[in-house]
């Protein structure tokens, strides 16, 4: 039994799951999700991958309770989500919504501090400002604490973002594509930083993201999404194969793998596939 | 430098940064007071300082020096920091909520509103009441209609910010078209009582007018901070603001209500002066960023300047002689705003 394993039979007996029963989401005209049932267990990282448009974000803005369903149900251990009461089932929560554009002239700092909303007053006491410091230094930004955040690239608002969520001291982390504006060096702290804080913090965290070998490297389970169906759900190398990949996205797709055995989905010049035959 | 180090030197600076921002927002404070000063100081009726000195001090004074300084010009003087306050924190706020820097309580038509009550109730007539106490009702009951129709739909989840300030465009240019009407249809010097309403001054500040102004101000102000770290949240965006805990739909109404009933009031008694309400917030977000609890201050103590000094103005230009306060706002704070935009880039 590895570490991970351990720590993974602790979190069932002790901490709730989140549970998604046969759940519909109707957006407008087009159904974005079609009975779609799921369990996500904390101190792990979900991934929600498939291609554009099939309701990936709509899954996060449904288990936010900001897209009503259809049909079926969510629960937080014995909790349902419902509209009456949204507000204490989204206390629990810490939601990154897509996109980096903020066009308010607030120090990076301020923007981090609205994550505690509630304790914010007047006058901002030491232990709270020491609090969301700790949270910017371990994330690499505590030297951009006094920068307008407009001034900001879309990276290191992204990462501004993610300090946010991680102030709230969230139950459940939900990251619409986190790491989108982000380089390969920011890409991997900051997945490194979602792994640890949900394996510490025994967060449930949930992940949409594009890159299916950042996915590999990242994710406990990755579910792939199709037409708002879920195709499969696993462990990467369970799930994340070019058979069920290629299809999917409508490209070939090769899988290889690196140095430490972990899968990298690679997709094929359709060009050089012509030439190769 | 050690992790902890880094912290308590970071915590610092944002101590400094506060105090430098409560700094600035005393300055301009000290700077709308001297403005008082000159308010009070200076007027048409050429009396010396030291008359007015003598007369503020509680002195022995000739009655009509009396009159002059504790009738006119004091309530008028405290009535142009009041109405600037109001009409700046109007401005931070609608702007706030809208998230759009081009709004103001102007734009959404409130105004305009206010100069349509105003004007039926001059053509057509006070039903009996004095026309210093019906003018300001008929303002204030139009502002709140023209509040109530924004209201509904601010209530509606469907419209969005851009939606909300469209449908304000729109309202205003229904009452200005109606105004026009109402003038069209009157006898020329009842449409010229309506003109002179319309361009805006203090001069028929009472006690009481003064004292209502205040106190609906202080207190729509109060109840607006309350929301200040919600009302910073919104501007990162409603979708990002809800994400935080806010309920964006509530606040909306909320600050939308408190602002209508601020901005309805001061403009029901003084007027159409419609820059302050774009300007103010302006340079106070250029001076301290939008975290409300230095923003709302600093556009009220600026909002408040900048109509105090435009009061001064409109008693010196021409000597002895008193323009309508409206038109030098907009006459002094454009060139003004022109140079702050420039100078920024």
């Amino acid at each position: 039994m590895t570490c991970s394993d351990i720590s993974e039979a602790v979190s069932q007996t002790t901490m709730p799951a989140l549970r998604l029963d046969e759940i519909s989401i109707v957006r407008g005209a087009t159904q974005t999700a079609r009975a779609l049932s799921a369990e996500f267990n904390a101190g792990q990282v979900y991934a929600i991958l498939g291609p554009n448009g099939t309701g990936k974000s709509s899954l996060l803005k449904a288990i936010f309770g900001e897209l009503s369903l259809s049909q079926g149900r969510i629960h937080y251990g014995p909790h349902p989500l419902s509209m009456r009461h949204l507000a204490s089932w989204r206390q629990r929560i810490g939601y990154m919504p897509q996109g980096t554009e903020i066009d308010v002239s607030l120090t990076v700092l301020e923007v981090v501090l609205l994550g505690k909303l509630d304790a914010l007053h007047m006058y901002v006491g030491d232990e709270l400002l020491n609090e969301a410091l700790e949270i910017m230094q371990q994330v690499g930004i505590v030297d951009l604490a006094h920068r307008d955040i407009q001034t900001l690239s879309g990276g290191q608002r992204q990462l501004a973002m993610f300090c946010q969520v991680l102030l709230r001291d969230p139950a459940i982390m939900l990251l619409d594509e986190p790491v989108s504006a982000l380089d390969m060096h920011h890409q991997l702290n900051l997945l490194e930083q979602v792994h640890q804080e949900t394996r510490q913090r025994r967060l449930i965290t949930i992940t949409v993201l594009h890159d299916l070998s950042l996915a590999a490297q990242f994710a406990d389970q990755v579910m792939l999404l199709g037409e708002g169906v879920l195709q499969a759900s696993g462990t990467p190398h369970d799930v994340l194969t070019p058979e069920r990949l290629s299809p999917l996205y409508g490209v070939a797709v090769e899988r290889l793998y690196d140095s430490a055995g972990i899968p990298v989905i690679r997709p094929l010049r359709q060009m050089n596939r012509g030439l190769v035959n | 430098m050690d992790t902890k180090a880094i912290l308590v030197e970071t915590i610092q600076h944002q101590r400094q940064l506060e105090s430098r921002r409560w700094r600035l927002i005393m300055w301009v404070s000290a700077l709308a007071l001297l403005a008082l000063v000159f308010d009070i100081a200076i007027g048409p009726s050429m009396l010396t300082l030291d008359q007015v000195l003598a007369a503020l001090m509680g002195f022995d004074v000739a009655p009509m020096t009396k009159v002059i300084v504790y009738d006119l010009r004091l309530p008028m003087a405290l009535m142009a920091l009041v109405v600037g306050a109001s009409l700046g924190v109007g401005g931070a706020e609608i702007q706030t909520l809208l998230n759009n820097p081009m709004a103001s309580p102007y734009t959404l038509g409130l105004a305009a509103a206010a100069g349509l009550g105003a004007s039926l109730v001059i053509a057509l007539g006070s039903f009996g009441l004095p026309l210093i106490l019906a003018v300001p009702i008929g303002a204030f009951s139009m502002t709140m209609l023209a509040s109530g129709v924004l209201f509904v739909l601010a209530s509606m989840s469907r419209i969005s910010s851009h939606m909300l300030i469209l449908a304000g465009i729109a309202l205003l240019f229904l009452f200005q078209s109606l105004l026009s009407l109402v003038q069209y249809l009157s006898a020329p010097e009842v449409s010229q009582q309506i003109l002179f309403w319309l361009f805006g001054n203090l001069t028929k500040t009472t006690w009481t007018s003064l004292g209502v102004t205040t106190a609906v101000s202080v207190v729509c102000i109060t109840l607006l901070m309350r929301h200040a770290w919600a009302l910073t949240a919104l501007r990162l965006g409603e979708a990002r603001a809800a994400t935080l805990g806010v309920n964006t739909h509530r606040l909306r109404l909320q600050v939308l209500f408190l602002v209508a009933v601020m901005t309805s009031v001061a403009i029901s008694f003084v007027g159409v002066i419609g820059f302050i309400g774009l300007v103010a917030p302006h340079i106070a977000r250029i001076l301290v960023g939008e975290d409300q609890r230095f923003f709302v201050p600093l556009s009220m103590v600026t909002g408040a300047a900048f109509l105090s000094i435009a009061s001064v103005l409109s008693k010196v230009i021409v000597p002895g002689a008193l323009f309508p306060v409206g038109i030098v706002t907009a006459f002094v704070g454009v060139p003004f705003f022109f140079w702050i935009i420039l100078i920024r880039r």
